[in-house]
């Protein structure tokens, strides 16, 4: 079925994930839902623990057992991943979704070399010889970046730089010319001069393959420079989904409102750092209602503990779950500007 | 159906936790069978039900009966007394085996590994020389030396696995000098021996306290091959493995009488191996904090 | 291939040193062959006659180098015991040894091998946690004894197999196997409970690694995911195990002659122990130590060219 051009490439509906087994901790995701579409690059944002490498996780299939999927469905140009049989899914992973992981140095095979590994990809799914999957895995190399890529094709991982073997990870994602691409953390163990590099990389990458992109991060500068839409999670839950420019200049949730305000700034006043007080809620041990309102400058009880939360719009692609905000008792202008620490220390944290 | 697979996911610590607890459990059952094991040994003389060297040529290979809860063995003798006092064998015997080869194997690799040069050279050849012989071929020459009996084969056992403690020890200690390689930039004037000690000994003391829990096990499996073999414990004395013998020798009257020394050696030797594999993964935890 | 080549040497240095020592130790022995060979009752001039014979009264040394000499050129020299040639003696009893060895080492890799491989692919469950069990089981419980109760319930209890013996291939493949089966089982299932452990460590952490999530993200089966990632990286760890378990099969096939009353190598070696029949007893150690050395030396050899990072060293 051919997808229409403005139809989404990945939809995540609902998705609601329990961690079952020993440790039980439910609602680890709860409700998360975003898209993506062709030659759009969203960006998947929050802190560590918010639930951004478990969504991507479940998009790839690459759940552990102890994780399952309780309701929602992660569709890929319309059909439900969740509901596809491993057959199914072989043919749309590197295929179709192309995938960059954090740490290249441990996401190569130590013992190939990198030209059979990208070779490898298009093994797969290409039906062409081996010599024509090295040709094109030089091509690659080339495409990429890696100087003199007709050598390269033949070393080891551990003969590569850091910057070297992400750029690898790369071809091999764009191998087969897939039309979305998951990156997660694909800079951050990267040095910052060669951060940018890669960056530059995937963006002309990005225009000349027309790929949809989900990029998972925590990097606030990488969103600004690279991403047209953020979503932005907390304990598992999105609260706050925008395109770039409007939630740089205004955001509607308390979080994520915080979450700029914590970003060292050039030319900003000298003061402290702000830090979100308070720490992530265990998973398990969520609040009722909002899960951020115990860190929240601006809780109020009876509204942010009461009602269960859901996304709403504000405006023109933006949506936000903050409650106050949706009922009308909280302008979205008070929060950029007001000092988060001070008034939690203020007003203590509720319960 | 999501395609479930096993893999680093930023999956929660406690599962790690669960399972060193069930190692801990492990842990801690086998040194209360060994405890257990100790103090039957010690009281023998008590708990035995019967003499174990008295004979009765009426009884001989009975199955297990309420007089005799393992039966009686080729000459008549209670199984259950037997195995009991033979159970003082079992724990001596690789005490001092294992023992010898930490005298031997000890401080020879600690001096290799830490002066190395000629000396770690020549050592290292002929531990891998002791290494390379067949170690029944190597205890059986050693007891054909000094003759048989128990002793003989304590101290075939201890040179048989002194080589394997030198190797340990050695790898441990060059591991240690490399780290102490920075630490000596600093610590002028520290004299070798008291680095060895306070540096050094600490980090082999792990891998050490781990390998010789191990090789508790092998040695006692080592001592009831060459008491099988004749070449052990000597009459009218027992040890599991000369039991085993006698057993086999009348196979073809009582089949089943190999099984309560062998269920005696395999639970012995399960203590030990559990119990240092338990040590090990504490060992491997903490270093990893 | 310079470190090849230090290694051979310093093998060779290993083989010779190990022969003269055992030979060195076997001389340590009160008495000596000239006794035993000499008889029971026989007078002092009479074991000194045999002793000269034999060539008993030249110190140890020159013995080990006239012995060394001709072993070069494959002659062993004569027991002193029966005079029999001692290259003779070995050949004769090779064939036992060599079958149970050989089928024990298969059984010990293959069953070893899969069942390392099954475990760890299904780490946690229950196929897992079988294959854990009965390796631990099988490491504590003595090689002998395994022997012995399969003696118990498939000879002596069942009656299917004999409990004795080896019969030659001369006497026809299903009479050469049927007397084979016990005695190399019983080698097998030692062996493989230790390969087990190890391949199935091996397989977890292979399996924990990033890269088997980025093959898996390449739409890879699982198939291709244990041909292509799984087998080049575990195999570390499980060619390391095999080396030293066929190193202990070689110890260890002794003891199950004697349960087995196979007149094997093993026997062979610890009776000329006992007797102090020099020759044999340096042969053996020869051929022994030759073969565990030689084995060290391939695993060795092989990790460079399994994991191409030490190559660099």
């Amino acid at each position: 079925m051919k997808p229409h051009q403005d139809s989404p490439l990945l939809e995540v509906d609902g998705l609601r994930l329990d961690l079952v087994g020993a440790d039980r901790q439910p609602g680890l995701l709860d409700g998360v839902s975003f898209s993506v579409s062709r030659e759009q690059t969203v960006a998947l944002i929050g802190e560590s623990g918010c639930g951004k490498t478990m969504t991507a996780m479940a998009v790839l299939s690459l759940l552990p057992r102890v994780a399952q999927v309780m309701s929602g469905e992660i569709r890929f140009q319309g059909a439900n991943l969740l509901a596809m049989g491993g057959r199914s899914l072989r043919r749309i992973y590197g295929a179709q979704i192309g995938t960059v992981f954090q740490n290249p140095m441990s996401s190569l095979n130590p013992t190939m070399r990198v030209g059979k590994q990208i070779a490898e990809m298009r093994q797969l799914h290409v039906d062409e010889s081996g010599a024509a999957s090295r040709e094109r895995a030089i091509e690659l190399l080339r495409l990429v970046g890696v100087p003199r890529p007709d050598v390269r094709v033949d070393s080891y991982p551990y003969e590569l730089s850091g910057g070297m073997q992400q750029r690898v990870m790369i071809a091999m994602a764009i191998a087969c010319e897939p039309q979305l691409m998951l990156a997660d953390e694909p800079t951050t163990a990267l040095d910052v001069t060669i951060q940018a590099e890669v960056l530059d990389l995937l963006r002309s990458l990005r225009e000349r393959l027309g790929m949809g992109i989900l990029l998972v991060t925590h990097d606030l500068g990488v969103v600004a420079d690279f991403a047209d839409v953020v979503v932005v999670m907390y304990a598992g839950q999105v609260v706050e989904q925008a395109p770039v420019h409007a939630i740089f200049e205004r955001p509607t949730h308390p979080y994520t409102a915080a979450l700029l305000a914590s970003m060292p700034q050039i030319g900003r006043p000298r003061s402290r750092l702000a830090a979100i007080p308070g720490r992530v809620p265990p998973a398990g041990a969520y609040p009722s209602g909002c899960r951020f309102r115990t860190r929240c400058a601006f809780a109020k009880a009876g509204t942010c503990d009461a009602q269960p939360v859901d996304l709403g719009m504000v405006g023109d692609g933006h949506a936000t779950a903050c409650l106050r905000v949706l009922e009308g008792s909280l302008d979205p202008a008070d929060l950029s500007g007001a000092d988060q620490r001070n008034q939690v220390l203020l007003s203590g944290s509720e319960s | 159906m999501t395609t479930i697979v096993p893999g680093p996911t930023a999956l929660p610590k406690r599962r790690g936790a669960m399972r060193r607890l069930l190692q801990a459990r492990a842990g801690v059952i086998s040194i209360a069978f060994l405890v257990a094991l100790v103090l039957v040994a010690a009281l023998a003389p008590w708990l035995a039900p019967h003499d174990p060297a008295q004979q009765s040529l009426g009884n001989q290979l009975q199955g297990p009966s309420w007089d005799h809860w393992l039966g009686t063995d080729g000459v008549g003798r209670d199984v259950l007394s037997r195995i009991v006092h033979a159970a003082r064998v079992a724990l001596l015997a690789p005490a001092i085996s294992v023992g010898i080869a930490v005298v031997l194997g000890v401080p020879s690799g600690l001096v290799a590994g830490y002066w190395r040069g000629r000396v770690d050279q020549l050592m290292s050849i002929l531990a891998d020389t002791l290494l390379s012989i067949p170690p029944i071929v190597l205890a059986v020459s050693i007891v054909a030396v000094m003759g048989p009996g128990l002793t003989t084969v304590m101290a075939a056992v201890g040179i048989v696995y002194a080589p394997r403690l030198f190797r340990v020890v050695r790898a441990a200690t060059l591991s240690a000098r490399e780290e102490l390689y920075i630490e000596s930039a600093n610590s002028i004037g520290c004299s070798s021996g008291r680095i060895l000690l306070s540096h050094v000994l600490p980090n082999v003391a792990s891998p050490l306290l781990v390998q010789v829990t191990l090789l508790m096990g092998f040695a006692l499996i080592a001592e009831a091959s060459l008491s099988f073999l004749g070449l052990g414990v000597q009459l009218p004395d027992a040890s599991w493995g000369s039991m085993l013998r006698a057993a086999y020798d009348d196979k073809f009257r009582a089949p089943y009488a190999v099984v309560p020394p062998g269920v005696a050696l395999t639970l012995t030797v399960l203590a030990f191996n559990t119990l240092g594999d338990a040590l090990r993964d504490a060992v491997t935890a903490r270093r990893r904090q | 291939m310079t470190t090849f080549l230090r290694r051979l040497v310093r093998a060779v240095v290993v083989v010779l040193l190990a022969t003269l020592l055992v030979s060195a130790m076997a001389d340590l022995v009160p008495g000596d062959a000239a006794e035993v060979v000499a008889g029971e009752n026989a007078s002092q001039e009479k074991v000194e006659q045999v002793r000269v014979q034999l060539g008993l009264d030249k110190p140890m040394i020159v013995r080990f180098v006239d012995w060394a000499g001709g072993a070069v050129t494959g002659d062993f020299g004569q027991s002193l015991i029966s005079g029999r040639s001692v290259g003779r003696m070995i050949l004769d009893a090779l064939p036992a040894t060599l079958s149970i060895t050989l089928l024990a080492a298969l059984i010990g890799a293959a069953l070893g091998v899969t069942a390392g491989l099954v475990a760890g692919l299904r780490q946690g469950r229950l196929t897992d946690r079988l294959v854990t069990t009965a390796s631990t089981l099988g490491i504590a419980m003595p090689g002998f004894w395994i022997g012995m109760i399969l003696v118990s319930v498939f000879a002596l209890d069942l009656g299917w197999l004999p409990a004795t013996g080896f019969r030659p291939l001369s006497e026809g493949v299903g009479t050469w196997l049927r007397h084979l089966i016990l005695p190399a089982s019983a080698l097998g299932i030692a062996m493989a409970a230790e390969v087990a452990r190890q391949t199935r460590g091996g397989v977890v952490d292979v399996m924990e690694q990033s890269y088997i999530r980025t093959a898996r993200v390449k739409g890879m089966s699982m198939a291709g995911l244990i041909r292509h990632h799984v087998v080049r990286n575990a195999a570390i760890p499980v060619v390391t195990v095999l080396g030293m378990q066929l190193g202990r099969l070689l110890g260890g096939v002794i003891v199950i002659e004697q349960v087995f009353g196979v007149a094997g190598l093993g026997t062979l070696a610890v009776n000329s122990v006992l007797r102090r029949d020099f020759p044999v007893l340096q042969t053996y150690v020869l051929i022994t130590t030759i073969i565990v050395v030689g084995i060290n030396l391939l695993v060795d050899s092989s990790y460079s060219w399994i994991n191409p990072r030490t190559r660099s060293r």
